[in-house]
C-alpha cells in the first residue's frame, strides 16, 4: 500500500524559472513592436531609386502619404494623409501647421518633410504639396523611395 | 534513505536571469528600427529673392513633359543617358575650376560652384519618371564627388558617407568625416531649381 501511493505522488514542478521567461517574451515584443497609430489609408507603393540615402531625425519630420484612397476606382484622384486623417489639398497648410505646433518648441524651426507618394500619382500633386511647405518655410523635403541594389 | 532517494534534487534557477539577461541584450543588439530611405531635396525659401540672372552656360535645362519625355537642351535624351550628361555639363570647367576634368567647352558651366541644373516637369508627368530623374541627378553629383574624394582623400564620397553612417564609427573619426564630406560638397554644390512646365512649352 505504501509502495503504491509513494509511486503515484507527482514531482512539483519548478516555476522560479517562469517569470524569467515572461520576462524574456516581454522585452522581445517591447523591442520589435514599432507604434503605428495610423494605419494608411492611401496605395501607398512607393517609387524605386538607387541614390537613397537614410533619413535621419525623424523626430522633426512631418510624415505624408499621398495616393489614391484605398477603397475607390482607378480614376479617383489622390488624396493627402497626415496622421490618421485623409485631407484635402485645401486644407494642408492648417492642418501641417497644426502638427508643427505639435512638437517641441527646439525642433519647430528645422521641422522637415517626409513625402510617401505612391508612383502612379501625377506630379501635380507633389508639386502644389512642395509650394504649400515651402509657403510654411519647410525647406527640407524628402522622397521616400525602395532602394534598389543596381548602380 | 530511501526517501531522499526518490525525491528528485531541486533545480537551481540562480543562473536563469543570467540567460534572460543574455537573451534580452541578444535581442537589444539585434533588433534595427527601420528607417525609410530616400532623396532629400531643398525646396525654395518662402520669401527668397529675385535670383541674379546667371549666364545661360551655367544653366542645364532639363524637361520633363506630361508624356514623361525627357529633353536636355534641344536634345531629347533618356533618363540612362542623364547622368552622364549633368556630369559633363558641372565638370565642364570653363574657367575657375582646377579639379574639373572637362573639355572647357564654351557651350557648358563655367564651374561646378556656378553651374545649376533647372528641372522643369509638367504637372501631368508621372511621380515615378520624376524620381527617376530626381535620382540620375542625384548620380551625377555623387559620381563626381566619388572621384574628388578618391583624388583628395583616398576614399571615394559614398564609402565615406557609408562609413559616416555606421554606428561604430569613433567620434573623432566623424568629424574628420564631416569636415571630408563638407569639402566634397563644396566642391560640387547640388544647385538644382524646379519649376513646372507650362503647358504652352510642351
Amino acid at each position: 500500500m505504501k509502495f503504491q501511493s509513494e509511486r503515484r505522488e507527482m514531482q512539483e514542478l519548478s516555476t522560479a524559472a517562469l517569470p524569467d521567461i515572461v520576462f524574456i517574451l516581454l522585452f522581445f515584443f517591447m523591442t520589435t513592436t514599432t507604434f503605428k497609430n495610423n494605419a494608411i489609408q492611401v496605395q501607398n507603393q512607393l517609387p524605386s531609386a538607387s541614390e537613397v540615402q537614410h533619413l535621419e531625425g525623424a523626430e522633426k519630420a512631418v510624415v505624408l502619404y499621398v495616393g489614391r484612397p484605398l477603397k475607390s476606382s482607378s480614376e479617383a484622384s489622390a488624396v493627402i494623409q497626415l496622421n490618421d486623417r485623409v485631407l484635402a489639398l485645401e486644407s494642408l497648410e492648417s492642418e501641417v501647421l497644426k502638427e508643427i505646433n505639435t512638437k517641441p518648441q527646439y525642433l519647430k524651426a528645422h521641422v522637415e518633410v517626409i513625402v510617401k507618394v505612391d508612383h502612379g500619382v501625377k506630379l501635380s500633386v507633389v508639386q502644389q504639396i512642395k509650394e504649400k511647405m515651402s509657403q510654411l518655410s519647410v525647406r527640407r523635403v524628402h522622397y521616400v523611395a525602395q532602394p534598389t541594389t543596381e548602380g | 534513505m530511501s526517501f531522499s532517494r526518490n525525491q528528485a534534487p531541486a533545480v537551481n534557477a540562480g543562473s536563469m536571469a543570467d540567460i534572460a539577461f543574455l537573451l534580452l541584450i541578444f535581442f537589444l543588439v539585434t533588433t534595427t528600427l527601420e528607417t525609410d530611405q530616400g532623396l532629400s531635396r531643398l525646396l525654395p525659401a518662402k520669401d527668397s529673392p529675385t535670383p541674379t540672372p546667371k549666364a545661360e552656360r551655367n544653366i542645364l535645362r532639363v524637361k520633363l513633359n506630361a508624356q514623361d519625355a525627357l529633353m536636355v537642351g534641344t536634345q531629347i535624351v533618356t533618363v540612362d543617358q542623364l547622368p552622364s550628361l549633368v556630369a559633363t555639363f558641372l565638370d565642364n570647367g570653363g574657367k575657375d575650376c582646377q579639379y574639373c576634368q572637362g573639355q572647357g567647352q564654351s557651350s557648358l558651366s563655367d564651374s561646378p560652384k556656378a553651374a545649376v541644373v533647372s528641372l522643369a516637369s509638367a504637372p501631368q508627368s508621372s511621380y515615378a519618371r520624376y524620381i527617376e530623374v530626381q535620382n540620375a541627378l542625384s548620380i551625377a553629383y555623387t559620381e563626381l564627388r566619388d572621384r574628388e574624394g578618391t583624388r583628395l582623400y583616398e576614399e571615394s564620397f559614398s564609402s565615406m558617407k557609408e562609413r559616416w553612417a555606421s554606428p561604430t564609427i569613433s567620434l573623432e573619426e566623424k568629424q574628420q568625416l564631416t569636415e571630408k564630406l563638407k569639402q566634397l560638397q563644396k566642391l560640387f554644390p547640388q544647385q538644382i531649381v524646379e519649376s513646372t512646365l507650362e503647358p504652352q512649352n510642351f
